[in-house]
Parts: C-alpha cells; structure tokens; sequence
C-alpha cells in the first residue's frame, strides 16, 4: 500500500483541505470570495507548474485554454443551453482536442524556442479570437465586445469548484513528485536528451502533462468566466494572466507541489492589500520583488522551507 | 493597372516598416548571440526610446534628428547599469532566470512610465515630417522614409562595429567563448555590459524613429517585444544581419495582410509566421541562424 504512505506535507495538506471545506460556514462573503481568487490562481500557477517545474518546458502560451475554457462553456451555456458544470466539464474536452493538436509540434521546440513558440500562438490565439466572430460569421467571442453571462447561482459554487481544482492540480503534482511518469518528466527536464536515450519516451510524456494541464487550465478558465459573468478576448487571452502564472510558480517554488499555492497565496494577499491603494506602486514593487525573489531566492518561498529544515538537521544544502 | 499600383504601393509600405523592425529587433538578437539572455524588457528599450524623442521635441523643442544620438547616449547608459549590476548576476544559470528577471525589469519600467505619463496616446508633431514624396501613383510619407534608412544604417553601422573594430573583436571573442576571451584579458563582463548597452541604445533609436510617425504610449512595449522575436526568429536567432531578411518578411508580411485582407489581422499574420517558422524552419528563412 505505498500509495497510502503519506509524508507529513501531505498529512498537513489534507488536514488544510478539511478546514476549508468548512471555512464558508465561519467567513464572510469578502473572505470567501478572496479564498476563492486565491484558489483559482492556486490551479492556474500549479497547472503551469506541472509542464515547466517538472519536464522543464517554460510555456508563455497557457493562457490559451484559459480563453479557451471560458468561450466554450459560455457558448454551450448559451447556445446549448446546458448546466454549467456539464458545459464545463465539456469545454474541458475541447481544450483537450485542441491542446493535443497543438502540443504535437509545439512541443518539439526546445528551450528558448519553444517559449517564443507558445508566447506567439497566445498572441496569435488572442487576435484569433478577436476576430472570430467578423471572420467565420459564427457568434462565439463578440470581438472586442465580448460575451456576457447569466448571472451565477451565488459565491459557494465557485468557492468550492476552484477549492476542488486546486487541490487536483496538488494532488497531480504529488503524483509526480513519486510516480513513474514523474521521474519520467523531470528526467527530461533534467536532460531531454540523455533522457531519450534512456528510454523515456519524451514527446509522448510530454504531451500527456501539457494535455492534462491544458484540461485543468480550461477548467479553471470556464468556471472563472461563469464567476465574472463576462469575459472578452482581450482579458481572457491575454500574456498578463501567463506571466502572473509564472511570477506565482517562482516565487513559490518551481518544481514543488506547494510552492504555486503558497505563491497564489502571497501573490493575492499582496495584490489585495496594496493593488487597491497604490495600483502603479504595487506593480513596480512587484517587479521589483520578481528580480531580487530571481537573484537571491531561486528556490521560492517553499525553498526556504526546506532550507530551514536542512539547517536544523545540520545538512548544507 | 491599379491592380499591379496597389501591389507596389503595398510592397513599398512593407519595406518602409521593415528597416524600423529590422532596427528595433537588431539589439534582440545582439544581446542573445553574445550572453545568452533573452531580453523580455525589450519593448520597453523602444518604449523609453519614443519617449525621450517626444519629450525632447514638444518639451524642450529639440530638433527631432537631434534626439537620435541623445536616445541612444541615454538608453546605452540604461542598459549598461542593467546588465552591470543586475543581469550579470544570471550568468550561467538556466534561461528562465533570466527571462524572469528581465519581465521584471519590464514590469518596472512600464509601470513607472504610466506613473510619471499616464496611459494617454501622444503624437510627436514634425512639420518638416509632414510631406511626402509622391512617385507617380506611388506614395511615399518623408517619416517612414527617414525612419527606414536611419534603422538599416544602424544595422549595417552595427554589423561593421563588429567585424571591423577591436571592440568588435572582443565582443565577438567573449560569444563564441567567454573563459578563453578572458585567458586573453577581455572581462566577459564588462564586455556583456557595453554588449546590452548597445543593443539597448539601438532600439532605444528605433523607439524614436517609430516616434516619427506613430503614437507613444507606455503599454506599446510588449507588441515590440513581440515583433523583435518574429524579426530574430525568422532571420535566424543569433545570426544579426538576418534582422533585415526577418524586417522584409514580417513588413511585407502585414503590408500584405492591411491590404487584401484587413488589418486587424496583422498581428494574427505576424505571430503565426513567427510559429510556423519556429517550426519548420528554426535557422530562419536565409537559414544561418543558430540551431538548438
């Protein structure tokens, strides 16, 4: 039964899980609609994390299923009229096709390239988008006007849906951390190459975890667009929620199963507090964290962690 | 016949964009063929390039040609305190770091750009500027004309600074190998620094020349940023005088795109160019560009 065998981090992460499936019944609306935020940016940072932390891959180009996953279940929700988690979970099929289609070449673009690659066919998916409905004649985006949503059944809905997304996204990189499949993908992350040659079938790794980050990514994305009633081409598709991905994975840790969560949480809490007062300040002090976390930091806030942990067991790290 | 007029009338604006892109990519692909760094602040260089033309010319009323040496002067300095004290510190680690801390740095400086000149669009006004030569049934505006063949000289200005002076040398020694450069007594850093002062000072001339004839504004970073990588990727990374092949596809390409298709679909044209060639064609479209 080594799959019971849980380690204290994920003693302490499922005992974390119960206390916030009963927060809402403690906290207020303003609480659980930032709880709620925190996990969304939680799924979107560990899903992200899942291609770069652990095969290497640096994708600029995730927000592509976040635009994705919203359109979609907005359109079978209106057009098909059909519930929104079954459009949801439906929109996830979509991106899944379409992730696969494209992951195919993309993913055999190496290091600079490939995020080149991926940051071009965001922009391009963005303008795609955009245009869409002048181009094909087919409603599905509303240009730049954009699309807007019957207003939700209330906050709970979300606050779980985004709770269970980000402790999948979790539990996914668990798996990874002591799968096969894992040792897999950091051995390619490692050295691609060396990892060929082993034996590591390295397109099709690959592709499987950028597939099933596209998925959780989409996922995300749908229920985001549901939440906010309203979602345009320009927000949904835009390079801003790709590089708060990727600030949120380093400064919490790349390559850790805590550290996106950890780094959602930080991220969003100093958004919150300062973003409102000072929206200029608040953006230059976060460049200005995202260089010093880069340079002095490397290994993220869950890096600390463990550095801490190393020092009292008297081993350098 | 004005069949074949629009065509040419197309080409000639796609040629007139592509020295500008050539001139704002050109640093790009400097700065990654000699220290590895892939610059996500590029854009912005441009940026702070436009606005120093336009504040010296409606602010204190310099003549606009003036403005050119005075973007670059500032934009070197710029970028050699960047990679002095800051990217330096990068050196040998994964491509990643420094990709994050040049975002960094763009988040700085954007931000900073909207507190001290608000989001608003401005328009550099150039009496002088306002004319244009007209050829027959062709058209061609004084600004843009002025704007490509200052950015193919500081390309070909470029080029010849590297084949044929000593700091050339020692900067084309330090990419093909920095600890055997040093052997010879050639601080990698050092030469790194003036490497990213250079490429900056560049675009920081290329951001005025688009200042000519286009608004200014602190967000037109990231769609230059996004140029710069088509321009590079299709004339070859790492390989500099591509930049010019790389500016004539993508200017030709979206010169194409605003006149028989419609021109909200140049940016879609652009980036997918970009992909395809990264694709199946990785050394870029004269195919000297370096492999990964």
């Amino acid at each position: 039964m080594r799959f019971l065998s849980l380690g204290p981090g994920e003693v302490a992460a499922l005992l974390l899980l119960l206390l916030l499936l009963l927060f809402p019944a403690a906290a207020g609306a303003y609480q659980i609609r930032l709880a709620t935020v925190i996990f969304m940016w939680a799924a979107l940072a560990g899903s992200w994390n899942l291609l770069a932390g652990y095969a290497g891959a640096v994708d600029l180009g995730p927000v592509v299923y976040y635009g994705v996953g919203a359109f979609a279940t907005a359109a079978l929700m209106l057009r098909a009229h059909l519930p929104f988690l079954v459009s949801l979970v439906l929109a996830g099929g979509v991106a899944m096709v379409i992730a696969y289609a494209v992951g195919t070449p993309t993913l055999r673009l190496r290091g600079a390239y490939f995020a080149i690659g991926t940051l071009a066919l965001a922009e391009s998916a963005k303008q795609l988008a955009l245009a869409w409905d002048r181009l094909t004649g087919i409603p599905l985006t509303g240009g730049s006007a954009g699309v807007s949503l019957p207003l939700s059944a209330g906050y709970l809905l979300f606050y779980y849906v985004m709770l269970a997304l980000a402790s999948l996204v979790t539990a996914a990189a668990l798996w990874l951390g002591r799968s096969k499949f894992g040792y897999g993908l950091r051995a390619i992350g490692e050295n691609d190459r060396l990892a060929e040659a082993s034996g590591v079938n390295i397109h099709r790794l690959k592709r499987r975890v950028y597939v099933g980050s596209a998925l959780l990514i989409a996922w995300t994305g749908g229920t985001a667009g549901y939440w906010l009633s309203y979602i345009n081409a320009s927000d949904f598709f835009g390079a801003g929620l790709t590089f708060q991905m990727v600030v949120m994975v380093l400064l919490g840790g790349l390559g850790t199963p805590f550290g996106p969560p950890l780094g959602a949480l930080f991220l969003t809490l100093a958004a919150e507090i300062l973003g409102t007062r000072f929206v200029y300040h608040y953006l230059i002090a976060i460049g200005v964290l995202i260089v010093a976390v880069s340079l002095f930091m490397p290994a993220g806030l869950a890096g600390v962690g463990r550095l801490l942990r190393s020092r009292r067991a008297g081993v350098q790290p | 016949m004005t069949l074949l007029a629009d065509l040419v009338q197309t080409l000639i604006n796609g040629i007139l964009q592509a020295g500008v892109y050539a001139a704002a990519a050109v640093g790009l692909s400097l700065i990654f063929g000699v220290s590895g760094i892939l610059n996500a602040a590029h854009g912005e260089l441009v940026m702070l390039g436009a606005f120093a033309t336009y504040w010296l010319v409606s602010a204190a009323g310099v003549d606009p040609f003036l403005t050119l040496p005075i973007s670059f002067a500032l934009l070197f300095a710029l970028g050699y305190l960047l990679q002095y004290f800051i990217l330096n510190r990068t050196l040998g680690s994964p491509l990643l770091l420094s990709l994050l801390v040049t975002f960094g740095i763009s988040l700085i400086l954007v931000n900073t750009a909207l507190r001290l000149w608000s989001a608003d669009y401005r328009l550099v006004r150039i009496a002088y500027f306002e004319r244009s030569l007209i050829l027959g049934p062709f058209i061609i505006p004084l600004s843009r004309l002025v704007a490509c063949a200052v950015g193919v000289g500081m390309v070909v200005g470029l080029t010849g600074l590297l084949q044929r002076t000593h700091l050339g040398r020692m900067i084309r020694a330090t990419a093909q190998d920095w600890e055997m450069a040093r052997l010879l007594g050639v601080s990698h850093r050092m030469i790194y620094a003036v490497t990213f002062g250079l490429g900056a000072g560049i675009s920081g001339v290329a951001g005025s020349l688009i200042a000519f004839y286009a608004p200014v504004e602190p967000y037109m970073g990231l769609t230059y940023t996004l140029f710069a990588f088509s321009v590079v990727v299709l004339g070859g990374l790492g390989y500099i005088p591509g930049v010019v092949w790389g500016g004539l596809a993508l200017g030709i390409a979206q010169a194409l795109t605003e006149t028989y298709l419609e021109s909200g679909l140049s940016l879609l044209v652009a980036f997918f160019l970009l992909y395809l060639i990264l694709r199946f064609m990785p050394a870029g479209i004269m195919g000297k560009g370096r492999l990964e």
